[in-house]
């Protein structure tokens, strides 16, 4: 037994005493306790920051790195073009530039919000969008469409690397000219390309090649891709299902789901359910789930692949499957997230499938569970729509009381101007 | 990692000391949960994970690092828990990962401020110390005082005996916080104890202090 072993046990067994020190780390604990400041402000923060990093590189990369920088910069060194590491600037007009590059609109702005680069690159959120810009580099940016359209204007310089978030979709340019359009409540993303060239990456396409005057419209949850102008030809694309009427929840979906057409590489069977989806291939997950027999798949798969058919469903519109999936993932795995989201989800099946009563009772589900959960505002703001919709005296004092709460939560939410248009505010 | 992940370390009630999280244990499934929303990258997890460990997360690193403003060292920990998820095969040695997460940003910033001394970026390697509301004038410079003392030590003496001596963790604990065996753990504390020790007992303005705090605490009587 050491020393350290025969002192005079303290507070946990073996502990040594000293009075002196002993008073002294009692005020160290005192000061230094586990309170977290700002703990929302800290939280939100970091949960963007997670989001947004970037992966990291395994050691051995780092060798090889080191070769490709050093020779990078001997190539610049011969060049003529002039060189600067320092990030673009650029000037955003008609907004201010918030934490997390968010672009806030004043009263007294009027007109639409711009951001004009050093480069000569520019940027319209035209009117009702929201944006941001994400990070600035010296070869271009990245900026996001949160809701609405954007339309952009880059430059085309040599190694300039531009990209564009909308939704789950990223837009790689070099230099072109386009309008991009992602509406988050309807899951919809349109790209029209003016000209010169750009890659999309997202699901359901993949990754894809565009070349000026082509124009793509992608609808998540109906599973649809639509082309205007010749197709691409150099990457998988799915095929063009026509567009139905929504089925209603009694009535299986019999409409087509997208499926890849190009020789893309045939992927092993043993692919999970939830990289199925993050691929894209709805159809493939709900196949697999229908040869096993649905109520057995319910009842026996696991809880991320619960929710991938779930996901699947909803995104194929194959609502007789994704209700009883999303029901079944809160009886089987309560404490779960899919299960704290799985009441909102419902409600948007019943919101689509205008059953506004039982929506609205879905989403009050969903926020008397999580009143500030990831869809909180989505799922107020939905709410508002459907009490409204139903249109009696007791639904629309409801609508209206919700109203102002979602004003005062969420002033500059997707809901606000409906919001406000309810209760007849300017 | 693959140390804390093998081991199966025990819950964070033995790490957390003698302070409450402020949270109800979550149960094991719990922690199940949390790793597969992280692997999956799922904001919500992330939140959840956020709002389970910063309190842990910015009691050790404030403890081992003496400084009450730790927001930047606590988002890296979060930052690099997220980006490392992947290597944790346990998922019920959550706590333990966090901790050592937590562990390894203190002594990095411990290692940063000795390097910022020796290149005289500042006299103390620290930032100015944040204003404080404390009223006890007399606590604060002990605490001071202390953390002088404890600059004197190597990086992993000075975490291995604010955790052993200050959050009061089990050694088994300190080992794997640290990376090394128990015995290791052992020596390091021991070692940490005596230095500190022999200079507490030559720090006039500690011993101030505890004649001061004793003298009002024994006032006081002996609380229930």
């Amino acid at each position: 037994m050491s020393r350290f072993d025969r002192v005079e046990p303290g507070a946990q067994g073996n502990m040594p005493s000293d009075p002196t020190l002993d008073l002294v780390l009692e005020a160290v604990r005192h000061r230094y306790d586990d309170m977290v400041l700002h703990p929302a402000k800290a939280e939100q923060a970091l949960v963007l920051k997670a989001l947004h990093q970037k992966r990291r590189w395994p050691v051995w990369a780092f060798g090889g790195g080191l070769v490709a920088v050093g020779t990078t910069l001997l190539i610049l060194l011969f060049q003529v073009t002039p060189w600067s590491s320092r990030p673009l600037m650029v000037t955003v007009l008609n907004a201010s530039i918030g934490e997390g590059g968010y672009l806030h609109r004043s009263p007294q702005d009027k007109g639409v919000v711009q951001a004009a680069f050093s480069d000569g690159s520019h940027f319209r959120w035209l009117k009702g969008s929201r944006g941001r810009i994400r990070v600035t580099t010296p070869k271009g940016a990245t900026l996001a469409v949160e809701d609405g359209t954007l339309e952009a204007m880059v430059k085309p310089l040599p190694a300039a690397a531009w990209s564009v978030e909308a939704g789950p979709f990223v837009v790689k340019v070099t230099g072109t000219a386009f309008h991009v359009t992602w509406s988050g409540s309807d899951e919809k993303f349109l790209l029209d390309l003016h000209r010169g060239k750009v890659t999309i990456m997202g699901p359901l396409v993949g990754q894809v090649d565009l070349v000026g005057g082509q124009k793509i419209s992608v609808s998540l949850r109906e599973g649809i891709v639509t082309w205007a102008n010749p197709r691409p030809t150099t990457a998988p694309l799915p095929s063009q299902p026509t567009r139905e009427a929504a089925p209603s929840l009694q009535t299986p979906a019999a409409r087509p789901v997208p499926r890849t057409t190009s020789p893309a590489p045939k992927r092993p069977a043993a692919d999970s359910w939830s990289t199925l989806v993050s691929r894209g291939d709805f159809a493939q997950v709900i196949d697999d789930a229908e040869a096993r027999g649905i109520e057995k798949s319910l009842d026996t798969a696991d809880r991320v692949g619960l929710a991938a058919l779930a996901d699947a469903a909803r995104y194929a519109r194959r609502f007789d499957i994704a209700e009883p999936a999303l029901k079944r993932a809160m009886q089987r795995f309560p404490h779960s997230i899919e299960a704290e989201h799985a009441p909102f989800l419902l409600g948007r099946i019943y919101d689509e499938a205008a059953r506004w009563s039982e929506a609205a009772s879905w989403y009050t589900g969903y926020l008397s569970g999580s009143p500030n959960g990831s869809y909180a505002a989505e799922a107020m703001g939905r709410k508002i729509i459907v009490l409204s919709r139903l249109n009696t005296p007791k639904d629309s004092a409801a609508a209206q009381a919700l109203a102002k709460e979602y004003l005062g939560r969420f002033p500059v939410g997707p809901y606000a101007q409906a919001a406000r248009k309810l209760l007849d505010l300017r | 990692m693959d140390r804390v992940s093998s081991q199966g370390t025990p819950p964070l009630t033995l790490l957390a000391g003698g302070r409450s999280t402020g949270r109800a244990m979550p149960n094991d499934d719990d922690f199940a949960l949390m790793v597969s929303g992280l692997v999956r990258r799922s904001p919500a997890a992330a939140a959840q994970a956020f709002r389970r460990f910063a309190p842990l997360v910015n009691r050790v690193l404030r403890r081992i690092l003496g400084t009450a403003d730790v927001e930047d060292e606590a988002q890296d920990v979060f930052l690099h828990l997220f980006r490392r998820i992947g290597s944790l095969r346990d998922p019920q040695a959550l706590p333990a990962f966090v901790l050592t997460l937590a562990t390894r940003a203190a002594q990095w910033e411990l290692r940063k401020r000795a390097l910022r001394r020796m290149i005289q970026l500042s006299p103390t390697g620290e930032p100015p110390d944040q204003p404080t509301d404390e009223p006890d004038w007399g606590s604060r410079q002990a605490v001071r005082a202390f953390y002088r003392i404890l600059d004197g030590l190597r990086a992993t003496d000075r975490t291995a005996f604010v955790l052993r001596f200050v959050e009061k963790m089990e050694m088994k604990d300190v080992a794997i916080a640290l990376g090394v065996s128990e015995s290791t753990a052992k020596r390091r504390t021991s070692s940490a104890w005596q230095r500190v020790q022999a200079r507490v007992s030559n720090e006039p303005a500690l011993l101030g202090y505890a004649q001061t705090a004793g003298s009002s605490t024994r006032e006081e009587g002996p609380h229930v």
